[in-house]
């Protein structure tokens, strides 16, 4: 409890955090009644590359898709969040006064985790109002994408938080995190369509990137004659989302134990 | 069993005190009661001391930054850790307050079974303020509170202590280098600490700073707070001082109070109008001694010899001295011979 209430007089009077957050809501928002209004279109007919279907169930993976794009709006808050205790030293100084270095890790954690909570939340709610204005079908039905946001967040969101821990700068780190995004998806790609498997999937980021998939591939990958490789469950990839969120624990656990702050 | 002793202390001497009253149970208790005295006089052997720091050695990579540093700060003592610039006065305590690592050896903040419950009874200052650069100075002092789980009622009282009561709105990044150095003293005060670790605390500051902030270390002092204070500035640790360790190059050199490590005999200037004179007679005093003549003629007194006796040692030899001081030995030039040896 202590650990979030330094973190909230962090984060209270800080700009930053307020746009950032701000961006991330306004833009999902804006973009999804866009894209619902049918005021932003990509392709038109069957060509449509994203779907303007905000009916249940098909609201849960739709705006699942969109709120993918905003997340790096926190990524970006995150790494910020964090490399600040670098660049203002302020780590060391709450270690001297008295912080234990693990117990500032796990505020920061904390923050993150309640930081995606909010944010799958505020998604939830989101896809809740746009489902019902968009009438029809079942909320429950595919609910489970709910959980599967959560995951997403928290595996962008700790991967960012280590970045900050490890590069210690902002720019920096937002450089990295950007660069890696686009190596991995293509280096990714690269093995699915090398070794005809689907194990590039399954790479850090793409495993949560798999849960919350472009709805229209689906329907494209039928349109594309050719071998079908199996598809892997969205359990597995699930559970290494959740082995990777546990593995940058583990080195940010390592780091702020066994180093010099 | 010793860490029980000081971290109970309390319930230790009560202990001993309800025995004593059930006198008449006075045999049958009497070995436990020699065993309790016996370890009450180790437990206050040990609480005269707020810290031992056992053989503390550290590494940055090729360089060894302490080589096996061990020593003990008394309670109520101003605490002096002298060394030139590299000598590893600050990675010292670096290594106390938690924020480097020791490669080997240990300390040991007495009274405390956790480090981290020290250090938020320890008002610190290690290096340079830090502070979040968009907030106030009040909002910084919150943290700072929060962390050492000190209430907010006393920001304002360490802050006019200070003197930034009337800044205490303004953001941390418009506050200049002194101002900064006075937000840290004021978040090390906060909780009025038993013992304060300031390294470098007159940095950034101006001469009224800096005389005010010594002579705060010696308010401090006098009511009771331990302070340990690094600094090069020789001067400053001989003003507010009452025990050094001296640091070079990662060894100790000595350590003590500083009445013991200064505790070579003054030196005495005499002058006369024959000098040759007064040195050939100052020369057949057995009670002086390390006699040289550099502007005028300085020697020095075993102990008991006084000035007068000197004079009338003179006087009787057939000399006027036209010039008799007695001067104490800085320790600026003890720490060079120290140092430099």
């Amino acid at each position: 409890m202590q650990w979030m209430i330094i973190e909230w007089y962090k984060l209270r009077k800080y700009t930053a955090f307020w746009l950032l957050v701000g961006l991330f809501a306004g833009l999902f928002l804006l973009w999804n009644f866009g894209l619902s209004r049918s005021f932003i279109n990509m392709g038109s007919g069957p060509a449509k590359l994203i779907s303007s279907s905000y009916s249940f169930p098909s609201v849960w993976g739709n705006m699942g898709f969109v709120y993918s794009w905003f997340i790096i709006f926190l990524s970006v808050f995150v790494i910020m969040s964090v490399t600040n205790e670098f660049s203002f030293r302020t780590h060391r100084q709450h270690v001297i006064d008295g912080l234990r270095r693990i117990d500032f890790l796990h505020g920061k954690l904390m923050m993150v985790f309640l930081l995606s909570l909010s944010a799958t939340v505020f998604y939830t709610l989101s896809a809740l109002v746009f489902g019902m204005l968009n009438g029809g079908g079942n909320p429950l039905d595919e609910i489970n994408k709910v959980a599967y946001v959560f995951i997403y967040t928290l595996n962008y969101l700790t991967l960012s938080a280590l970045l900050g821990f490890f590069i210690r700068r902002s720019a920096l780190s937002i450089i990295l995190l950007f660069a890696y995004m686009m190596f991995e998806n293509s280096f990714g790609m690269f093995i699915n369509w090398r070794f005809e498997t689907q194990i590039g999937n399954l790479l850090p980021l793409q495993s949560s990137d798999e849960l919350l998939p472009w709805p229209m591939l689906q329907s494209m990958k039928s349109m594309v004659p050719g071998k079908v490789v199996k598809s892997i469950s969205p359990v597995v990839y699930f559970g290494f989302s959740v082995m990777y969120i546990g593995l940058y624990y583990f080195l940010m656990r390592r780091k702020m134990l066994k180093t010099d702050l | 069993m010793i860490r029980f002793i000081v971290s109970n202390r309390y319930r230790v001497i009560s202990h001993i005190s309800s025995w004593i009253n059930h006198s008449t149970r006075v045999n049958r208790i009497y070995q436990k009661f020699i065993s309790e005295i016996v370890m009450l006089s180790y437990f206050r052997c040990v609480m005269e001391e707020v810290v031992h720091i056992r053989d503390i050695q550290k590494a940055y990579t090729t360089v060894k930054a302490l080589k096996g540093v061990t020593f003990s700060v008394p309670r109520g003592s101003v605490f002096g850790v002298l060394g030139p610039n590299g000598s590893g006065k600050t990675t010292l305590l670096g290594i106390l307050l938690d924020v480097l690592k020791a490669d080997q050896g240990s300390y040991e903040w007495v009274g405390y079974s956790e480090p981290h419950q020290a250090r938020q009874q320890i008002g610190s200052l290690l290096e340079t303020p830090n502070f979040y650069s968009y907030m106030s100075a009040a909002d910084n002092l919150r943290i700072s509170a929060k962390i050492k789980g000190r209430g907010e009622e006393q920001i304002d009282e360490v802050l006019k202590l200070v003197n930034l009561f009337e800044r205490r709105d303004s953001r941390f990044s418009s506050f200049s280098l002194g101002m900064k150095q006075r937000l840290a003293i004021a978040a090390a005060l906060l909780g009025k600490p038993d013992i304060l670790v300031l390294d470098e605390p007159t940095n950034g500051l101006d001469p009224v700073g800096i005389s005010e902030i010594r002579d705060l270390i010696r308010q401090l002092n006098h009511s009771g707070t331990t302070i340990i204070m690094a600094s090069h500035l020789l001067d400053e640790v001989e003003k507010v001082c009452t025990h050094v360790a001296i640091l070079r190059k990662g060894e100790l050199l000595t350590t003590g109070s500083v009445l013991d490590v200064l505790n070579d005999e003054d030196r005495i200037e005499l002058d006369a109008a024959d000098r040759k004179a007064l040195m050939s007679a100052l020369s057949r005093n057995s009670s002086l001694k390390n006699l040289r003549e550099d502007g005028v003629v300085q020697c020095s007194a075993v102990d008991g010899y006084t000035m007068n006796q000197i004079n009338q040692y003179c006087f009787e030899q057939g000399i006027v001295l036209t010039h008799l001081v007695k001067k104490k030995r800085s320790l600026e030039s003890k720490f060079m011979e120290i140092t430099q040896s």
